[in-house]
Protein backbone atom coordinates (compact mmCIF):
# COMPACT_ATOMS: atom_id res chain seq x y z
CA UNK A 1 0.00 0.00 0.00
CA UNK A 2 1.66 3.23 -0.62
CA UNK A 3 2.39 5.32 1.63
CA UNK A 4 0.63 8.83 2.39
CA UNK A 5 3.22 11.82 2.94
CA UNK A 6 2.82 14.22 5.89
CA UNK A 7 4.47 17.10 7.01
CA UNK A 8 6.95 16.87 10.22
CA UNK A 9 6.19 19.98 11.97
CA UNK A 10 4.32 23.22 11.49
CA UNK A 11 5.31 25.39 8.85
CA UNK A 12 4.93 29.05 8.60
CA UNK A 13 5.25 30.78 5.13
CA UNK A 14 6.51 34.03 3.17
CA UNK A 15 5.74 35.13 0.16
CA UNK A 16 6.42 38.13 -1.98
CA UNK A 17 5.36 39.43 -5.43
CA UNK A 18 8.78 40.69 -6.11
CA UNK A 19 9.21 36.88 -7.19
CA UNK A 20 8.01 33.52 -7.75
CA UNK A 21 9.24 32.11 -4.37
CA UNK A 22 8.44 30.46 -1.18
CA UNK A 23 10.38 31.26 1.94
CA UNK A 24 9.05 28.18 4.46
CA UNK A 25 10.54 28.33 7.82
CA UNK A 26 10.10 24.71 10.00
CA UNK A 27 9.77 24.97 13.68
CA UNK A 28 11.10 21.64 14.44
CA UNK A 29 14.32 22.45 12.95
CA UNK A 30 14.65 26.30 13.01
CA UNK A 31 15.57 25.09 9.33
CA UNK A 32 14.48 27.88 6.84
CA UNK A 33 14.00 27.12 3.18
CA UNK A 34 13.82 28.67 -0.05
CA UNK A 35 10.85 26.86 -2.30
CA UNK A 36 10.10 27.59 -5.85
CA UNK A 37 6.26 28.26 -7.06
CA UNK A 38 5.33 24.14 -7.52
CA UNK A 39 7.24 22.65 -4.84
CA UNK A 40 5.56 24.65 -2.24
CA UNK A 41 2.11 24.42 -3.52
CA UNK A 42 2.92 20.17 -3.25
CA UNK A 43 3.70 20.97 0.01
CA UNK A 44 1.07 23.09 1.27
CA UNK A 45 -1.19 20.04 -0.18
CA UNK A 46 0.50 18.22 1.83
CA UNK A 47 0.57 20.16 5.29
CA UNK A 48 -3.01 20.62 4.37
CA UNK A 49 -4.09 17.07 4.66
CA UNK A 50 -1.01 13.61 3.98
CA UNK A 51 -1.21 12.51 0.28
CA UNK A 52 0.19 9.91 -1.47
CA UNK A 53 2.56 10.59 -4.77
CA UNK A 54 -0.78 9.16 -6.21
CA UNK A 55 -3.02 11.54 -4.72
CA UNK A 56 -0.89 14.62 -5.44
CA UNK A 57 -0.67 13.73 -9.02
CA UNK A 58 -4.52 13.40 -9.06
CA UNK A 59 -4.25 17.61 -7.65
CA UNK A 60 -2.16 18.23 -10.69
CA UNK A 61 -0.51 21.08 -8.98
CA UNK A 62 -0.17 23.64 -11.66
CA UNK A 63 3.78 24.31 -12.86
CA UNK A 64 4.64 20.41 -12.07
CA UNK A 65 5.11 17.74 -14.67
CA UNK A 66 2.76 15.16 -14.74
CA UNK A 67 5.50 12.93 -15.04
CA UNK A 68 5.25 10.53 -11.40
CA UNK A 69 9.47 10.30 -11.25
CA UNK A 70 9.62 14.30 -11.05
CA UNK A 71 6.90 14.84 -8.37
CA UNK A 72 8.88 11.69 -6.53
CA UNK A 73 12.10 13.87 -6.89
CA UNK A 74 10.30 16.42 -5.22
CA UNK A 75 8.84 14.23 -2.18
CA UNK A 76 12.38 13.15 -1.51
CA UNK A 77 14.02 16.66 -1.53
CA UNK A 78 11.20 17.73 0.57
CA UNK A 79 11.86 14.60 3.51
CA UNK A 80 15.61 14.78 2.60
CA UNK A 81 15.32 18.26 3.85
CA UNK A 82 12.88 17.06 6.96
CA UNK A 83 10.07 18.92 5.93
CA UNK A 84 8.21 16.09 5.34
CA UNK A 85 7.82 12.35 6.01
CA UNK A 86 6.03 9.20 5.24
CA UNK A 87 3.52 8.28 7.43
CA UNK A 88 4.63 5.62 10.32
CA UNK A 89 7.98 6.25 9.80
CA UNK B 1 34.99 59.91 31.70
CA UNK B 2 36.21 58.28 28.84
CA UNK B 3 39.51 55.84 27.73
CA UNK B 4 41.63 58.89 26.28
CA UNK B 5 40.97 60.99 29.46
CA UNK B 6 42.67 58.91 31.84
CA UNK B 7 46.56 59.45 31.87
CA UNK B 8 48.31 56.42 29.77
CA UNK B 9 50.09 55.27 32.85
CA UNK B 10 46.72 54.61 34.44
CA UNK B 11 45.34 53.51 31.60
CA UNK B 12 47.92 50.50 31.67
CA UNK B 13 48.33 50.58 35.41
CA UNK B 14 43.95 49.38 35.65
CA UNK B 15 44.31 47.21 32.20
CA UNK B 16 47.13 44.55 34.24
CA UNK B 17 44.62 44.92 37.10
CA UNK B 18 41.66 43.81 35.06
CA UNK B 19 40.59 47.37 36.42
CA UNK B 20 38.88 48.59 33.20
CA UNK B 21 35.27 48.26 32.34
CA UNK B 22 34.24 49.73 28.74
CA UNK B 23 31.07 50.35 27.57
CA UNK B 24 29.97 48.78 24.36
CA UNK B 25 26.55 50.04 23.40
CA UNK B 26 24.12 47.54 24.82
CA UNK B 27 27.42 45.62 26.35
CA UNK B 28 29.96 46.30 29.12
CA UNK B 29 32.95 44.67 29.03
CA UNK B 30 35.87 43.86 31.70
CA UNK B 31 39.16 44.08 29.89
CA UNK B 32 42.63 43.05 31.46
CA UNK B 33 46.01 42.80 30.13
CA UNK B 34 49.74 43.20 31.69
CA UNK B 35 50.86 43.82 27.98
CA UNK B 36 52.15 47.32 27.07
CA UNK B 37 51.42 47.44 23.47
CA UNK B 38 48.00 45.29 24.73
CA UNK B 39 47.27 48.67 26.60
CA UNK B 40 48.74 51.34 23.68
CA UNK B 41 46.52 49.77 21.28
CA UNK B 42 43.20 49.64 23.46
CA UNK B 43 43.53 53.07 24.71
CA UNK B 44 44.17 54.38 21.09
CA UNK B 45 40.79 52.85 19.59
CA UNK B 46 38.83 53.17 22.35
CA UNK B 47 39.47 56.72 23.01
CA UNK B 48 36.19 57.74 23.20
CA UNK B 49 34.38 55.60 24.79
CA UNK B 50 33.35 55.75 28.53
CA UNK B 51 34.68 53.78 31.50
CA UNK B 52 32.35 52.37 33.76
CA UNK B 53 33.07 52.33 37.42
CA UNK B 54 35.40 50.01 38.11
CA UNK B 55 33.24 47.96 40.64
CA UNK B 56 30.14 47.74 38.11
CA UNK B 57 29.68 43.90 37.11
CA UNK B 58 30.60 43.47 33.27
CA UNK B 59 28.59 41.91 30.66
CA UNK B 60 31.93 39.86 29.56
CA UNK B 61 35.29 39.66 31.31
CA UNK B 62 38.25 38.99 29.10
CA UNK B 63 41.58 39.45 29.19
CA UNK B 64 44.97 38.63 26.96
CA UNK B 65 47.85 36.89 28.79
CA UNK B 66 51.13 35.39 27.77
CA UNK B 67 51.04 31.92 28.96
CA UNK B 68 52.95 31.24 32.10
CA UNK B 69 55.62 28.31 30.56
CA UNK B 70 58.97 28.41 29.60
CA UNK B 71 57.56 28.41 25.51
CA UNK B 72 57.04 31.74 26.36
CA UNK B 73 60.96 32.51 26.19
CA UNK B 74 61.44 30.20 23.13
CA UNK B 75 58.23 31.40 20.80
CA UNK B 76 56.02 33.95 22.72
CA UNK B 77 52.41 33.51 22.91
CA UNK B 78 49.28 35.01 23.71
CA UNK B 79 46.22 33.64 24.77
CA UNK B 80 42.58 34.31 25.89
CA UNK B 81 41.08 34.32 29.14
CA UNK B 82 37.47 34.84 29.01
CA UNK B 83 35.89 34.73 32.55
CA UNK B 84 38.32 33.58 34.35
CA UNK B 85 39.01 30.07 31.98
CA UNK B 86 40.88 29.95 28.47
CA UNK B 87 38.83 31.06 25.67
CA UNK B 88 37.67 29.33 22.73
CA UNK B 89 41.13 30.14 20.71
CA UNK B 90 44.16 28.30 20.51
CA UNK B 91 47.38 29.91 21.82
CA UNK B 92 48.58 32.88 19.20
CA UNK B 93 52.09 34.29 18.62
CA UNK B 94 52.64 36.97 20.49
CA UNK B 95 52.56 39.48 17.83
CA UNK B 96 48.94 39.37 17.62
CA UNK B 97 48.05 40.20 20.92
CA UNK B 98 46.40 43.40 20.24
CA UNK B 99 44.20 42.21 17.66
CA UNK B 100 43.36 39.36 20.05
CA UNK B 101 41.12 41.98 22.00
CA UNK B 102 39.14 42.60 19.21
CA UNK B 103 38.52 38.48 18.10
CA UNK B 104 37.67 38.04 21.68
CA UNK B 105 34.88 41.03 21.67
CA UNK B 106 33.29 39.70 18.32
CA UNK B 107 33.57 35.42 20.04
CA UNK B 108 31.82 37.19 23.34
CA UNK B 109 29.27 39.25 20.91
CA UNK B 110 28.71 36.22 18.26
CA UNK B 111 28.49 33.56 20.94
CA UNK B 112 26.83 35.10 24.48
CA UNK B 113 24.90 37.95 23.23
CA UNK B 114 21.65 36.03 23.21
CA UNK B 115 19.55 38.75 24.16
CA UNK B 116 19.73 40.24 20.39
CA UNK B 117 19.53 38.72 17.18
CA UNK B 118 22.87 38.31 15.98
CA UNK B 119 23.35 38.93 12.11
CA UNK B 120 26.55 38.77 10.72
CA UNK B 121 26.65 42.05 9.28
CA UNK B 122 28.42 45.54 9.09
CA UNK B 123 25.23 48.39 9.69
CA UNK B 124 25.16 52.00 9.11
CA UNK B 125 22.55 54.45 9.71
CA UNK B 126 20.63 57.58 8.40
CA UNK B 127 17.82 59.10 8.64
CA UNK B 128 16.35 56.74 11.29
CA UNK B 129 17.34 53.90 8.40
CA UNK B 130 19.92 51.31 9.20
CA UNK B 131 21.75 50.00 5.84
CA UNK B 132 23.03 46.51 6.71
CA UNK B 133 26.20 44.63 4.70
CA UNK B 134 26.07 41.06 4.93
CA UNK B 135 28.71 39.53 3.18
CA UNK B 136 31.64 36.85 3.60
CA UNK B 137 35.14 37.77 4.24
CA UNK B 138 36.95 39.23 1.45
CA UNK B 139 34.01 40.98 0.04
CA UNK B 140 35.12 44.38 0.90
CA UNK B 141 32.53 44.82 3.34
CA UNK B 142 34.81 45.82 6.14
CA UNK B 143 36.39 48.39 3.96
CA UNK B 144 32.88 49.97 2.44
CA UNK B 145 31.82 50.12 6.17
CA UNK B 146 34.55 52.35 6.85
CA UNK B 147 34.19 54.22 3.61
CA UNK B 148 30.51 55.16 4.49
CA UNK B 149 31.60 55.75 8.28
CA UNK B 150 33.25 58.60 7.24
CA UNK B 151 31.32 59.88 4.31
CA UNK B 152 27.95 60.95 6.51
CA UNK B 153 26.83 57.39 7.62
CA UNK B 154 26.79 57.17 11.31
CA UNK B 155 28.81 53.50 11.80
CA UNK B 156 26.60 50.85 14.28
CA UNK B 157 28.88 48.26 13.39
CA UNK B 158 31.49 47.07 11.17
CA UNK B 159 30.95 43.45 12.73
CA UNK B 160 27.61 42.86 14.16
CA UNK B 161 23.56 43.98 13.25
CA UNK B 162 22.49 43.26 16.54
CA UNK B 163 18.02 43.28 16.19
CA UNK B 164 16.43 43.30 20.06
CA UNK B 165 13.82 40.77 20.04
CA UNK B 166 11.45 42.83 21.70
CA UNK B 167 10.79 45.55 18.81
CA UNK B 168 13.03 44.61 16.33
CA UNK B 169 15.19 47.88 16.39
CA UNK B 170 18.68 47.95 15.47
CA UNK B 171 21.05 47.95 18.56
CA UNK B 172 24.28 50.25 17.63
CA UNK B 173 27.38 48.56 19.20
CA UNK B 174 30.53 50.81 17.47
CA UNK B 175 33.76 49.22 17.83
CA UNK B 176 37.14 49.55 16.08
CA UNK B 177 37.11 48.88 12.50
CA UNK B 178 39.21 46.14 10.74
CA UNK B 179 41.16 46.33 7.95
CA UNK B 180 43.13 44.25 5.78
CA UNK B 181 46.06 44.22 3.30
CA UNK B 182 45.84 47.13 0.44
CA UNK B 183 42.51 48.45 2.27
CA UNK B 184 44.61 49.74 4.93
CA UNK B 185 46.68 52.41 2.61
CA UNK B 186 43.41 52.73 0.74
CA UNK B 187 41.53 53.83 3.42
CA UNK B 188 44.42 56.26 4.68
CA UNK B 189 44.30 58.00 1.83
CA UNK B 190 40.53 58.01 1.39
CA UNK B 191 40.33 59.47 5.39
CA UNK B 192 43.80 61.34 6.46
CA UNK B 193 41.66 61.91 9.79
CA UNK B 194 41.63 57.86 10.70
CA UNK B 195 43.03 57.13 13.64
CA UNK B 196 44.68 53.47 13.46
CA UNK B 197 45.83 50.47 16.01
CA UNK B 198 49.39 49.08 15.45
CA UNK B 199 49.71 47.19 11.96
CA UNK B 200 49.70 43.36 12.91
CA UNK B 201 50.72 40.10 10.77
CA UNK B 202 47.90 37.71 11.04
CA UNK B 203 48.97 33.93 10.88
CA UNK B 204 48.37 33.72 7.40
CA UNK B 205 50.28 36.60 6.77
CA UNK B 206 47.61 38.81 6.51
CA UNK B 207 48.12 42.34 7.70
CA UNK B 208 45.17 43.70 10.05
CA UNK B 209 45.25 47.40 10.88
CA UNK B 210 41.76 48.74 13.14
CA UNK B 211 40.57 51.91 12.86
CA UNK B 212 39.05 53.87 15.86
CA UNK B 213 35.67 54.27 15.37
CA UNK B 214 34.14 57.96 14.74
CA UNK B 215 33.30 59.99 17.56
CA UNK B 216 30.23 60.78 17.07
CA UNK B 217 29.00 57.37 16.64
CA UNK B 218 30.43 56.09 19.92
CA UNK B 219 28.90 59.09 21.76
CA UNK B 220 25.19 58.09 19.70
CA UNK B 221 25.71 54.24 20.70
CA UNK B 222 22.10 54.84 22.27
CA UNK B 223 20.06 55.51 19.70
CA UNK B 224 18.90 52.74 17.97
CA UNK B 225 17.46 52.42 14.25
CA UNK B 226 14.93 50.64 11.87
CA UNK B 227 15.69 48.89 9.33
CA UNK B 228 16.24 50.34 5.80
CA UNK B 229 18.57 48.69 3.43
CA UNK B 230 20.21 45.52 2.55
CA UNK B 231 23.50 45.41 0.24
CA UNK B 232 25.64 42.82 -0.08
CA UNK B 233 28.84 43.87 -1.36
CA UNK B 234 31.37 42.34 -3.37
CA UNK B 235 35.17 43.23 -4.63
CA UNK B 236 36.46 42.52 -7.53
CA UNK B 237 39.28 44.15 -9.54
CA UNK B 238 37.98 43.98 -12.34
CA UNK B 239 34.40 44.03 -12.02
CA UNK B 240 32.02 46.42 -13.56
CA UNK B 241 30.09 48.34 -11.00
CA UNK B 242 27.16 46.67 -11.27
CA UNK B 243 23.49 46.61 -9.05
CA UNK B 244 21.23 44.02 -8.79
CA UNK B 245 17.64 43.56 -6.63
CA UNK B 246 17.54 40.86 -4.76
CA UNK B 247 13.68 39.28 -3.85
CA UNK B 248 12.77 39.37 -0.58
CA UNK B 249 12.72 36.07 -0.18
CA UNK B 250 16.43 35.53 -0.45
CA UNK B 251 16.97 38.22 1.39
CA UNK B 252 15.75 36.88 3.64
CA UNK B 253 17.31 33.60 3.22
CA UNK B 254 20.38 35.22 2.82
CA UNK B 255 20.04 36.99 6.51
CA UNK B 256 19.29 33.56 8.11
CA UNK B 257 22.48 32.38 6.52
CA UNK B 258 24.20 35.01 7.84
CA UNK B 259 22.71 34.75 11.56
CA UNK B 260 24.25 33.44 14.42
CA UNK B 261 21.43 32.21 16.54
CA UNK B 262 18.19 32.60 14.71
CA UNK B 263 17.29 29.03 15.37
CA UNK B 264 18.14 29.91 18.95
CA UNK B 265 14.97 32.23 18.85
CA UNK B 266 12.87 29.52 17.33
CA UNK B 267 9.81 31.22 15.69
CA UNK B 268 10.63 34.71 16.77
CA UNK B 269 13.64 34.39 15.46
CA UNK B 270 12.32 34.19 11.72
CA UNK B 271 9.51 36.92 12.08
CA UNK B 272 12.35 39.52 12.83
CA UNK B 273 13.87 38.14 9.89
CA UNK B 274 11.27 38.10 7.40
CA UNK B 275 10.23 41.44 9.16
CA UNK B 276 13.39 42.82 7.85
CA UNK B 277 13.46 41.23 4.38
CA UNK B 278 9.64 43.09 4.48
CA UNK B 279 10.83 46.76 5.33
CA UNK B 280 14.54 46.72 3.70
CA UNK B 281 14.96 46.33 0.07
CA UNK B 282 17.89 44.66 -0.88
CA UNK B 283 20.62 44.39 -3.92
CA UNK B 284 23.73 43.04 -5.02
CA UNK B 285 26.42 45.05 -5.56
CA UNK B 286 29.85 44.58 -7.33
CA UNK B 287 33.08 47.36 -7.37
CA UNK B 288 36.11 47.68 -8.74
CA UNK B 289 37.19 50.78 -6.20
CA UNK B 290 35.81 52.60 -2.88
CA UNK B 291 34.22 55.34 -4.52
CA UNK B 292 32.10 53.54 -7.18
CA UNK B 293 30.84 50.82 -3.97
CA UNK B 294 29.46 54.50 -2.14
CA UNK B 295 28.21 55.88 -5.29
CA UNK B 296 26.20 52.49 -6.02
CA UNK B 297 25.22 51.97 -2.30
CA UNK B 298 23.78 55.74 -2.23
CA UNK B 299 21.96 55.65 -5.15
CA UNK B 300 20.32 52.43 -4.26
CA UNK B 301 19.58 54.23 -1.39
CA UNK B 302 18.16 56.81 -2.40
CA UNK B 303 15.80 55.21 -5.40
CA UNK B 304 14.79 52.62 -2.72
CA UNK B 305 12.56 53.78 -0.24
CA UNK B 306 14.37 52.02 2.70
CA UNK B 307 12.20 50.88 5.53
CA UNK B 308 9.06 51.81 3.85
Amino acid sequence: VPRAWRTTHTLTWRQWEDADEWVVFHAGSGGLHLLNDSAARVLQVIEGQPHTLEALRARAVPGLAADPATLHDLLESLDRLGLIEPEGR
Amino acid sequence: VTLGQLPARECSRRLAQQAIVLRLGPFTARIGSPLGDVAGSVRRLYHDFHVAPDDEGARFALSIEQPGSLRRYLRPQVQLVFEDALGPFEPLPRRLAPALVEWGLNWCIGNHGHEFLVIHAAALERGGRVLMLPAPPGSGKSTLCVALATRGWRLLSDEFTLVDPANGDIVPVPRPMALKNGSIEIMQQWAPHLVFGPEVIGTEGTRIAYARPPRDAVARASERARPGWIVMPRYGAEQAPATWRIPRGRALVMLADNAFNHTMQGQRGFELLAAIAETAPACRITYPDVQSAVDLVERFCSASAGGR
